[in-house]
């Protein structure tokens, strides 16, 4: 282990362990609180706490994973309250610890008001208010929890690491409209709203913190949806459009300008007695206007297969395939390899993974998974700072176990 | 109404459901016989609307017993029952 490894770890190990501590303490205040207040119809709290381990043969994904790494644990806290019975205010708030500089702190995932009524016997419309989850496929939603996504990890071709705030919910509005026919139930949802910017979405899409900031940050998005009532097959189209101004500061190599990006998603899924079987395809355009340095537009095709077989009520397995190219008329990296002098494998990833889910009961769950990957698309730069140290063949195995009430 | 999706009565006050715990025979017969769903996709509907806040999950009750009673003293609740337990304490609705 060299001086600067020994330097890092002990930095993030001290804060890192109270930091657990204390949300544990928290997350237990908030079992005992859950259970001694007089659970009254009218509000519900709900709690989850995740610890995984993760070990990679080649490149970090959430901290230093190629010693094996515990740096990957997710705690979070909801609650409900109907103050009528049309009227919701619900609010989430998790913390993630997963090898990243602001590892550990509180996030508000969802803070909104609900109005949602029925308008005949078949339909019902509704109107959210507040911090929003944004309308991104069918695990957007509810990726925070384990318990809520299909396997350890979201699909990372899709539900990406990197722009996780902006990705994952907005300040501003959501209308809806279900309408329930005999087979089937159409739910149209539209919004618009604040896009949620940080250093990471950054330096994410930019490849550094520049000493600019973005500002009016706007996001718009529809999703249709379409489920047999028989909750075997359900389809979804999803279309979101994020406009990111930029304003340059005095050292920033480049002008004032903005970044179009434009996520569009197909989601299938099949619900058997034996078999779940989930697809989904992701077309992103992202637009960059800050010249000179970034004016390029990006074409990136992701997309990626899972299907699960049910043993029985505790045991399942799973195997998905998924795929990501950043631009889909560069597949290969060639082209980026070419302009840039880096590594083509950064610019595409493809993932095989098997896993093993444990449903033991309601409360507690373990999941054990092994990837095959190629290419690095799916890493994040701050646990990977130098891309000519990535390597394009990797294996990712990790376990996690859950727990929630 | 199982699926947590219509949370309001047409004469607008809310529904409450009770349900038995997901692995109890009687709520897998249920589910599958009644509602025509397999369990672990009641599961799922109610997840995601707890975790992202959009809704709740029923109430699980322990026992007939508790179910019976729970249904009983809450007004605009429903649960299930099998057919031979049934008695004067909640209402039976028929299902076309």
């Amino acid at each position: 282990m060299s001086m600067e490894n020994v330097i890092i770890n002990s930095k993030f190990e001290f804060p890192v362990l109270i930091q657990r501590t204390l949300l544990c303490i928290t997350l237990i205040l908030c079992l005992i609180l859950s259970r001694t207040v007089k659970a009254d119809d009218t509000i519900r709290f709900n709690g989850f706490i995740s610890q995984g381990f993760i070990y990679t043969d080649n490149n970090n994904f959430y901290g230093d994973s190629e010693s094996g790494t515990f740096e990957f644990s997710e705690v979070g806290f909801n609650v409900s309250k109907r103050f009528s019975p049309k009227l919701r205010l619900s609010s989430q708030i998790i913390s993630r610890i997963t090898g990243q500089e602001v590892d550990g702190d509180l996030d508000l995932d969802y803070l909104f008001l609900e109005y949602k009524a029925p308008v005949s016997s078949s339909s019902q419309l509704g109107l959210r208010v507040g911090r929003v989850k944004n309308l991104l496929g069918f695990y957007n939603e509810t990726r925070d929890v384990a318990f809520g996504r299909p396997s350890i990890f979201a699909p990372q071709t899709i539900y990406f690491d990197a722009v996780r705030d902006f990705q994952l919910s907005s300040d501003g509005f959501i209308g809806y409209g279900e309408f329930r026919a005999n087979h089937g139930t159409i739910l149209l949802e539209a919004g618009a709203g604040h896009a949620r910017t940080d250093s990471d979405t950054e330096s994410a899409l930019l490849g550094n913190d520049f000493d600019g900031n973005f500002h009016n940050e706007k996001i718009n998005q529809a999703r249709i949806s379409y489920a047999l009532n028989d909750q075997s097959w359900s389809f979804a189209l999803s279309s979101v459009n994020a406009e990111l101004n930029y304003r340059s500061g005095i050292n920033t190599p480049f002008s004032s300008g903005k970044i179009d990006m434009d996520f569009d998603v197909i989601s299938i899924d099949y619900a058997g007695e034996l078999f779940l079987i989930t697809s989904e395809f992701m077309f992103l355009d992202m637009d960059f206007d800050l010249q000179p340095l970034f004016t390029n537009t990006r074409p990136s095709k992701s997309w990626y297969l899972q299907v699960q077989y049910l043993l029985n009520t505790n045991w399942s397995i799973y195997v998905r395939n998924e795929g990501f190219y950043l631009d889909k008329k560069d597949k290969k990296g060639e082209r980026f390899s070419m302009e840039t002098g880096q590594p083509n494998h950064l610019v595409f990833a493809k993932h095989t993974s098997f896993g093993l889910k444990w449903l033991p009961n309601y409360n507690w769950m373990l999941v054990m998974e092994v990837q095959d990957i190629n290419g690095t698309a799916t890493l994040d730069r701050q646990n990977n700072p130098n891309p000519f140290a990535t390597k394009k063949d990797w294996r990712l195995f990790s376990v996690m176990l859950s727990y929630r009430f | 109404m199982f699926s947590m999706h219509l949370q309001v009565w047409p004469d607008g006050s809310a529904v409450t459901v009770f349900v038995l715990a997901d692995r109890n025979a009687i709520h897998q017969k249920f589910t599958k016989s009644q509602l025509r769903f397999f369990p672990y996709q009641l599961r799922r509907s109610w997840d995601k609307q707890v975790f992202s806040g959009t809704g709740d999950a029923p109430i699980v009750v322990k026992n007939i017993q508790q179910m019976k009673e729970r249904v009983a003293e809450t007004v605009g609740s429903i649960g299930y029952v099998p057919t031979n337990l049934l008695d004067e304490q909640v209402k039976k609705l028929e299902v076309e």
